[in-house]
């Protein structure tokens, strides 16, 4: 009897195992189907027509070009502001302040940011920077949104990387009578700078994808010039595309799949970068 | 020599003494989140000595040894009531600096731990973020390497990272980087007890030459260690400071039975 | 013993001997004002995350209080016909709410199963070489944009779920659903994986010697100990879901309706604030307030969910320390 509850038991066991690993390949099965369906509608559109064109009424005339452009300002802009803010608000909150109740309430609220939707990101864009700074619909209000956005998400990954730099760097930076900001500077900072800079490099990639907030703060979704300055007008790939597959023509349908393939491009050179960068950073620290 | 001379001699002999106290303790008591770890601790360190500071663990030693540079300043919720004085001057008081005291006081921790640079940086990294000179750093660099006994295996790979070197070499390292900033009392928190026996011997040596120069205070879970190294010793058990006097008189004649107990190893 | 040059900073040994007195004075030097400067910058970098709380807060009531004024919250919160632009208007928002709790769960019922059995397959079952495949495939889904999402289960999931559901709408809650699934399925794998990987190996040892197999040890240990951490994990998932805003807005449809039925077209709440926004419903009026009503709401749902997790995930992760 129990050799008979073994067997159902074996039996059970490499079911729930085959069941398991089943499911799991199967999101990696998935993954090769949509990135499969997205090549095949679109690679027919990808040339360099394709890219320097702007977008069009007549599909075969359209092109990304504005929004190739408008994404480069873009994330351009939102790097320059969320990058050092999200930096310097990780480094006080880590290094300058004690684990007091204040500090939690601020964490809780960060941690809070972080699961905030991003449309809500977008009215708070609307209201704020397009109504009351008068910026109206320009890349630079989009950018100051996008920077809220993704901010909370810099600061944890620079909080997590500045706590893996272990304690003892800084007990012996201050045993030789180094201040915190001479001791951060020179040893604290240059040890967690590849997790700082992976998690820059994941939050702006998120940014990049974003497309809400901006419909939010008006980005235009026809737009046929690129943006000369800060203040202009703009779109972005994730806006074009939206636009593009909103339409009924399954020609533009195509269309948008050759967006995605640029977009998803974009991304996979930003996060190899990324990747280069880091190796040869820790390298260095060896 | 008549009474009157005899007595001049001792108590210039007494002066003597006295002005080579260079650090004391009055009634030290420091807590962490109110509970006492040093109870009413008064210690006269002689300079140009060795103090070791001896005990079973968790009684304190440490600590104390942190409280004399300062470093417990960065523990949350450390507590401290009487006074510090290095030469005359209170360490906690109102107008010091404790980056200042540091300076003066240089620590060397128990598991060495170089920056992730090369040796030279590791070295000239403290005194150059205090205003020295950059022309003599590199002499600085090497000078204090031959102090701390490092020179000659790493004069042709200066540039290299300090992480490669052995543990030994590392807490050496350590204790050039501490000689760099020139401090008067360099404390030492248990610096061969993540060592090999061989290092050990090496930092021992060392730490002869160094008290000519500087005045040694070792935190030390080796009795052979104390009694072989240093010139008075500090017995602590459980907070208080039980005994204190020179090495040899702790080690053969100890006044206190506790003292005893544990030199003769029958606890701790 | 290390002669030093005449300097400034350092006292020579024998005038440290002629004047032993050292005298400590707080420097104002340059050094110190530094040191304050940066301080300054710091905080208020840091206080850049309070003024985002509180901008949010401000922009949502400063229109959602007079949209309040002008409808009362018991119509709204309770009445089931949504026309806010249409006349006769009507400002129930429940067919929103169904909309999104429609979307939301079907992604749960393909997330949550699909999420936890993948993250005790790593955890537990997945040698080395296979762990470098599934968890980059799953790193690389989690970053995958929203539109592209939205644009898969338009494109491809619809037509082919319509090879065997022939009534199935164009715009339909079920691709989205299922598409938004697979969005969360990394985010769930992932928490609960960190949750299972806590777990202290002695358990699983000592369950294995007493001669439990794989699936006992994972179901019936591993993961009731991290529960917390693995509930924690699903109702994050679900909150990502609630706040979606472009895969629903390009698959699921913009006809608010008070259904549970898959097949048929709905509104979610992000997709009927991205379609006024798109559109020319003049600025001020009511109409276009509801927008930052229904904002409000999300915000208030979200933050809740988030909040209420959070705790949970603080418990599970006391209980190992």
């Amino acid at each position: 009897m129990i050799s008979r509850n073994l067997t159902n038991r074996y039996v059970i066991a490499k079911i729930f195992h085959g069941f398991c690993f089943t499911v799991a390949w199967s999101g990696v099965l998935i993954l090769g189907v949509l990135l499969f369906h997205v090549t095949q509608e679109g690679i027919q559109w990808l040339d360099l027509q394709f890219l320097s064109d702007f977008p069009s009424r007549f599909p075969a005339k359209a092109g990304i070009h504005s929004a190739l452009i408008g994404t480069l300002w873009l994330i351009s802009l939102t790097a320059l502001f969320s990058v050092p803010i999200g930096i310097g608000a990780g480094l006080y909150l880590e290094e300058f302040t004690k684990k007091n109740r204040i500090r939690q309430f601020v964490d809780l609220n960060i941690s809070n940011l972080a699961g905030v939707p991003s449309i809500v990101y977008g009215m708070l864009g609307l209201v704020i920077f397009v109504r009351w700074f008068e910026l109206n619909q320009s890349v630079l209000a989009g950018s100051l949104t996008m920077s809220l956005l993704i901010l909370p998400v810099i600061i944890i990954s620079t909080r997590e990387a500045l706590r893996a730099v272990p304690n003892t760097i800084r007990q012996a930076a201050f045993a030789l009578g180094a201040t915190r900001w001479q001791t951060i500077y020179a040893h604290v900072l240059p040890a967690a700078f590849p997790g700082i800079l992976t998690g820059i490099i994941l939050a702006l990639s998120r940014a990049i994808g974003e497309t809400a907030p901006l419909i939010m703060i008006g980005a235009l979704t026809y737009v046929a010039f690129v943006p000369d300055g800060p203040m202009d007008d703009f779109t972005a790939l994730p806006i074009q595309i939206f636009n593009w597959a909103s339409r009924p023509q399954q020609q533009f349908h195509e269309l948008a799949a050759a967006g995605i393939l640029v977009l998803l491009f974009v991304l996979l050179l930003m996060n190899s970068i990324a990747v280069f960068i880091r190796h040869r950073l820790e390298k260095k620290n060896r | 020599m008549n009474a009157n001379q005899l007595a001049n001699v001792l108590s210039k002999k007494k002066k003597e003494v006295e002005d080579k106290i260079v650090l004391q303790a009055h009634n030290l008591n420091i807590s962490y989140d109110n509970e006492l770890a040093v109870k009413d601790v008064s210690i006269d360190i002689p300079e140009h000595s060795i103090t070791a500071i001896i005990g079973p663990s968790g009684c304190g030693k440490s600590t104390l040894l942190r409280s004399f540079n300062r470093m417990n300043d960065f523990i949350l919720g450390a507590g401290l009531e009487g006074k510090v004085l290095y030469r005359g001057i209170d360490l906690y008081g109102k107008d010091v600096d404790p980056v200042e005291v540091r300076r003066k006081i240089g620590m060397v921790f128990q598991k060495p731990n170089p920056f992730p640079k090369s040796i030279f940086d590791n070295i000239a990294w403290g005194p150059l973020i205090n205003g020295y000179p950059k022309k003599g750093i590199y002499e600085l660099v090497e000078k204090s390497l031959q102090a701390a006994a490092l020179w000659g295996e790493v004069k042709d790979r200066l540039k290299s990272s300090a992480m490669a070197l052995s543990g030994g070499q590392q807490q050496r390292l350590c204790i050039a980087r501490a000689l760099a900033m020139d401090p008067e009392i360099i404390l030492m928190d248990e610096p061969c007890s993540a060592l090999d026996p061989v290092s050990t011997a090496h930092i021992e040596d060392l730490m002869f030459e160094l008290k000519q120069d500087y005045t040694l205070i070792i935190v030390t879970h080796n009795m052979q260690q104390a009694s072989r190294v240093s010139n008075f010793t500090a017995f602590f058990e459980s907070g208080y400071l039980v005994e204190f006097g020179e090495t040899q008189n702790i080690f053969t004649l100890p006044k206190n039975k506790r003292t005893e107990d544990y030199v003769s190893g029958r606890f701790g | 013993m290390i002669k030093h040059s005449k300097l400034l900073l350092y006292d020579s040994p024998i005038e440290r001997k002629m004047t032993p007195k050292w005298i400590p004075h707080n420097r104002k030097t340059r050094r110190a004002l530094e040191e304050k400067m940066v301080r300054w910058i710091l905080f208020t970098c840091a206080l850049v995350s309070i003024l985002t709380t509180v901008g949010i807060i401000v922009s949502l009531l400063t229109q959602a209080i007079p949209f309040f004024q002008e409808v009362r919250p018991w119509d709204f919160f309770s009445g089931t016909r949504w026309s806010p632009i249409l006349i006769p208007q009507s400002f129930g928002v429940l067919p929103l709410v169904t909309g999104t709790i429609l979307v939301v769960a079907l992604a749960a019922g393909v997330a949550i199963p699909v999420g936890l059995a993948t993250a005790i397959f790593l955890s537990e079952y997945a040698p080395n070489k296979m762990r470098q495949v599934v968890k980059p495939s799953l790193e690389v889904l989690a970053g995958i944009p929203t539109v592209v999402y939205g644009y898969f289960a338009l494109t491809f999931v619809t037509p082919q779920i319509q090879n065997f559901l022939p009534d199935l709408l164009v715009f339909n809650a079920l691709s989205a659903g299922l598409v938004m699934g697979l969005m969360i399925i990394p985010m769930v794998s992932s928490l609960s994986e960190d949750a299972m990987l806590a777990v202290p190996r002695s358990l699983r040892e000592a369950a294995y010697a007493l001669g439990a197999t794989r699936m006992e040890v994972s179901l019936k240990v591993v993961v009731p100990a991290a529960l917390s951490g693995i509930v924690a994990a699903f109702i994050l998932g679900i909150s990502r879901a609630i706040g979606e805003t472009m895969l629903v807005t390009i698959a699921a449809g913009a006809t608010p309706k008070l259904t549970f039925n898959p097949l048929e077209s709905i509104q979610t709440m992000t997709a009927y604030i991205v379609q006024v926004s798109l559109g020319d419903t003049p600025q001020g009026g009511v109409a276009y307030q509801t927008i930052f009503a229904v904002s409000a709401l999300l915000f208030v749902i979200t933050l809740s969910i988030n909040i209420f997790s959070g705790r949970l995930l603080k418990r599970f992760r006391e209980v190992y320390e």
